[in-house]
């Protein structure tokens, strides 16, 4: 029994580390890739650089003006799906409880948007009429509806999940919609919210066909639409390309190692309350 | 639950700060600081990879203060985005697009939204056969440095000698020639499919032939007389083509082939043939000092053609917007940049380039060009020359790289050019089509 | 208790607003245009009626095919990011080893836009030189190395693997998210009512997995219908059109300036995936409440 229960465990080590190497692999020939010379990059290899030339990463780094993009990532990234969050949280709460017919309408009304195709000439007349073109706001505000549907529809779910017999105790001891919000219900949705955060975060962060219409000016572009100029300027150069990937990639990276941490510690807390 | 409620606090600061914080900013952004940037985009293929382009508008800058930001986006999604952003009024200051005669008025709807150059002190020192590809309605609405675009096939010569191979002057030649140099395990004809254009000069750039056999073939193409689907020698020069992948004249495994991957393979001599303009001299011998001396060029011999296809258009040409926020300001920069010695270095370092369509410039032609055109008939390319073609260019190679695949025969890809070539020109309401 | 006042419908004001403004208003504007034949080389918008929709609907082969590839998109890669995602959440979640590092490695393409893992794939798939073939060549399994984007056999399921590779790691997150929500108690009492892992499987998690499996096979489908970058990166429909789907139908409408027409095309993509996901979710619903 016990050698069975041991190989199993060992077998299922096995099975992960081979489907990680899968995945892995491709990564690993960009980080490769990224400190080739001109010659030796011309086609992706699994091969060891013969000198790692650091310089790529300078080049690409002051050619590919990614100081200022990664600010504008940052910015439309995180501060859309904080906004985004708030707003879903709130919406996801009263629509699922409260249920009115109305509710149950709004509901299926702001799902729908997950099927919506996005247009974006009719998109750019609608944010142009509003002065919205080439705006932090405007893109701010545009990803945070992007957002919505699905966010909307997994938070629901969750909502749904917690009982209302946690609402009605509240209740009874006093508190009123938006205390019964805040103290009961977001600590319990942590896990979600955080996830919904995550998720959106790197969804926007790789947007890259929105900003190309609504923005205009290079100081505005993200992240992505750098990549984009410099691929277009740089495209046989598949060394200079991995390394502003690698640049590209590491922060989202990042966020979904811390964010990762936060799911792990709201999940468990979660399962041990029961 | 003291954390949970500093969090939520500190989130609504972070959340309140930045959308302040952002809407600031965009503010600025439309002041400015009294200094002028003017926005300039193109598609990759528009400007010299050199970075010659770059280099002077950072001198211009230099001189005059004006800074030149450049959005260089990939062809594919340029010819799509300049479109949208031109009709939603949010295209950049200067945009560089591709042009040719027929489709420029529809694509770029010069009344609408460009500046009228036509008394401009340069308009009148660009050559004479350049004004169509930028004009419209006898205004002259953009600049370019275009040179007078020929396709050769250029070839290694050490390879056709050592197999005592001369030039084909017919397709069976071109044929006999390709088995000796696949024999020998080179890769004879290099072909690039992946990059979704270059399969199909073959079928336009004999444009002349087709007009030599029987005359008024263009025009009856343009007035709807004749349907493509019923040009036999169109026909014919598909059928070689798939003649030649078939039989393993393009090497094997070619359609994942890209045009730059093709440049390598010619400069590393795997591959002894290379559809090419005057200019790839210089191109392939700086990067591979090998072949320097080493090549010779021939009109390609698809269908027997043996004229040479001139086109006047066929490249990327400056035009102004003209809903600018500074069109004067875009107008000292086309100024500037024509000027006699601006002109000089664009050609000098620009990407090699034989000739440029401003007759002040001296063409570096060497004498075999001199010679063979002489010896050779010249003709306009279908593309310029025959409507709702050129914009299709992309769907024709889509197709062909199907036909290759076993998906398409000769005569599907005919009747789709036809299909496409009505719808163009319902939608552009043109009468012959009624 | 009155619940609008506990309940209170203002609460959701925020997103109405937001999603009325940028969402509908373009989607309605959108919808009107599919009755116009609005092009890029005239500013004149006439209303045609149903003109666009009678030339979609004609019944050529064109668009049949890409409604067929893109029905085939969504059911391979929905089906195959299912059992996987839930296949590596299983895995990671039964304590295999440093469980994090590899949820972090097996959802990190995710991270990726796909502009860049098509850049990469490409190069990886390339016949001659590409990094999966040379490996196969030197392994002596010449046999096995093929033209991957370039033939009619392998094109469109070569674009169906680099998706679910790029897609799985999502899936798999909800699903250990779902996971990790089962309480231990109901498996501790099935284990000593002598259950055994087959039949925790089916009798405990997976009825309990029941609304992430949904909302997972919602943003499979969802995603297949709407697929365009996966293909438009990999092979822009090719070769031929043998690889079309129905977004990229749209996006060539829209490139060549035939503005009306991708817009008809737009909505009527909408109403299919309307009907859909409003029959799954109504499935959902009622699978829920038990």
């Amino acid at each position: 029994m016990r050698l069975r229960k041991r190989l199993a465990s060992i077998g299922l080590n096995v099975i992960a580390w081979l489907l990680s190497l899968v995945v892995l692999i491709p990564f690993v020939v960009i980080v490769l890739n990224s400190f080739k010379s001109d010659a030796e990059a011309k086609v992706l290899k699994l091969t060891l650089p013969e000198k790692f030339i650091f310089e790529n990463y300078k080049i690409v780094y002051e050619q590919g003006h990614l100081g200022g993009s990664f600010f504008n990532s940052l910015l439309h990234s995180g501060a859309s799906s904080l906004l985004l969050v708030f707003v879903v949280a709130f919406s996801a709460f009263t629509l699922s409880r409260n249920h009115s017919r109305l509710s149950k309408f709004l509901y299926f009304f702001l799902i729908l948007g997950i099927t919506l195709p996005l247009n974006y000439i009719p998109l750019m007349e609608v944010m142009k009429s509003m002065g919205m073109i080439n705006s932090h706001l405007g893109m701010i505000l545009l990803y945070t509806a992007m957002g919505i549907p699905i966010s909307l529809f997994i938070t629901y779910a969750f909502v749904s999940n917690i009982p209302k017999e946690l609402d009605e105790a509240a209740i009874m001891d006093g508190c009123n919609g938006i205390k019964l919000f805040l103290r009961i219900i977001v600590p319990l949705l942590t896990s979600v919210l955080v996830t919904v955060f995550v998720l959106n975060f790197l969804s926007i962060w790789n947007e890259f066909t929105a900003p190309l219409y609504m923005l205009n000016t290079v100081e505005m572009w993200p992240m992505t639409l750098a990549v984009y100029n410099f691929f277009g300027q740089f495209s046989a150069q598949w060394n200079l390309v991995s390394a502003d990937i690698v640049l590209t990639s590491l922060p989202v990276l990042i966020v979904f190692l811390i964010g990762q941490k936060y799911i792990v510690g709201g999940l468990t807390s979660g399962a041990v309350k029961g | 639950m003291m954390r949970k409620r500093f969090i939520f606090s500190l989130a609504s600061v972070l959340l309140l700060s930045t959308l302040l914080l952002a809407g600031c900013n965009s503010g600025k952004s439309t002041e400015g600081s009294g200094k002028v940037t003017l926005t300039f985009g193109t598609s990759q293929s528009g400007i010299p990879r050199t970075g010659i382009m770059q280099t002077m508008a950072k001198e211009y800058e230099q001189e005059t203060g004006v800074k030149i930001d450049f959005q260089v986006v990939p062809d594919a999604q340029w010819r799509d985005l300049i479109k949208v952003k031109l009709a939603s009024g949010e295209a950049p200051d200067i945009f560089n697009v591709d042009v040719d005669p027929l489709s420029m008025p529809a694509n770029v709807r010069p009344e609408e939204n460009a500046i009228d150059l036509t008394n401009e002190e340069f308009t009148g020192r660009m050559s004479e056969e350049i004004l169509p590809t930028v004009s419209h309605n006898d205004k002259v609405y953009g600049v370019s440095f275009a040179p007078t675009k020929i396709w050769y096939v250029y070839y290694n010569k050490r390879i056709f000698q050592e197999l005592g191979i001369e030039p084909p002057t017919s397709y069976a030649e071109f044929k006999a020639i390709s088995q000796k140099i696949k024999d020998k395990d080179i890769i004879p004809f290099y072909q690039a499919p992946a990059s979704g254009w270059y399969q199909v000069l073959p079928l336009f750039e004999t444009g002349p032939n087709y007009e030599q056999t029987a005359a008024g073939t263009y025009e009856k193409l343009n007035n709807n007389e004749m349907k493509i689907a019923d040009m036999t020698q169109l026909k014919t020069v598909i059928e070689q083509l798939k003649e030649f992948a078939d039989l393993g004249y393009f090497g094997k495994d070619f359609l994942s082939n890209t045009v730059e991957a093709g440049i390598e393979a010619f400069g590393q001599e795997k591959a002894a043939m290379l559809l090419r303009v005057p200019g790839t001299e210089k191109e392939v011998s700086e990067a591979y000092p090998a072949m320097k001396d080493n090549m010779g060029f021939f009109v390609m011999p698809w269908g027997d053609n043996q004229t040479i296809g001139v086109n006047p258009g066929g490249s990327a040409a400056m035009f102004g917007n003209k809903n600018s926020k500074h069109p004067e300001e875009v107008l000292k920069f086309f100024r500037w940049i024509t000027e006699h010695d601006h002109l000089q270095r664009v050609f000098d370092e620009g990407e090699g380039n034989l000739t440029i369509c401003w007759p002040e410039i001296e063409p570096k032609l060497t004498q075999d060009y001199i010679d063979y055109e002489k010896n050779h008939e010249k003709g306009t390319v279908m593309q310029a020359a025959v409507k709702y073609i050129d914009p299709q260019w992309m769907d024709i190679g889509k197709d062909l790289s199907g036909m290759f695949a076993g998906a398409m025969t000769p005569d599907q890809i005919l009747q789709n050019i036809d299909k496409r070539r009505a719808e163009q020109a319902k939608v552009l309401k043109d009468e012959k089509w009624q | 208790m009155n619940a609008n006042k506990i309940y209170p419908w203002y609460f959701s004001s925020g997103a109405i607003v937001l999603y009325l403004l940028f969402i509908v208003a373009p989607a309605l504007l959108g919808i009107y245009y599919s009755f116009t034949d609005w092009n890029s080389y005239s500013s004149e918008k006439n209303f045609i009626g149903l003109e666009h929709f009678r030339t979609i609907l004609a019944g050529d082969p064109t668009y049949l095919l890409f409604i067929k590839n893109t029905v085939l998109f969504t059911l391979v890669t929905s089906i195959a990011k299912t059992i996987l995602g839930l296949f590596l959440a299983l895995l990671l979640v039964s304590g295999v080893k440093a469980a994090n590092l590899h949820r972090m490695i097996i959802f990190s393409p995710q991270v990726l836009s796909f502009l860049i893992v098509g850049l990469v794939f490409k190069s990886l798939l390339d016949p001659n030189n590409g990094f999966v073939n040379v490996t196969l060549r030197s392994m002596g399994l010449d046999v096995l190395a093929q033209n991957w984007l370039g033939s009619l056999t392998w094109a469109m399921p070569s674009i169906m693997a680099v998706d679910t590779w790029k897609g799985m790691g999502y899936i798999m997150v909800l699903f250990i998210a779902g996971l990790l929500a089962i309480p231990r108690d109901y498996y501790e009492a099935a284990s000593i009512d002598g259950a055994g892992f087959g039949q925790k499987l089916f009798r405990i998690t997976i009825p309990m997995l029941m609304p992430t499996i949904t909302i997972a096979t919602v943003l499979n489908i969802t995603y297949g219908l709407r697929v365009f970058d996966a293909v438009y990166v990999l092979t822009n429909g090719g070769p031929g059109n043998a690889t079309d789907v129905i977004n990229t139908a749209v996006y060539s409408s829209f490139a060549k300036g035939y503005w009306g027409l991708g817009s008809a095309l737009s909505t009527i993509l909408f109403v299919i995936m309307a009907i859909i996901s409003f029959f799954i979710i109504r499935l959902m619903n009622r699978k829920v409440e038990y």
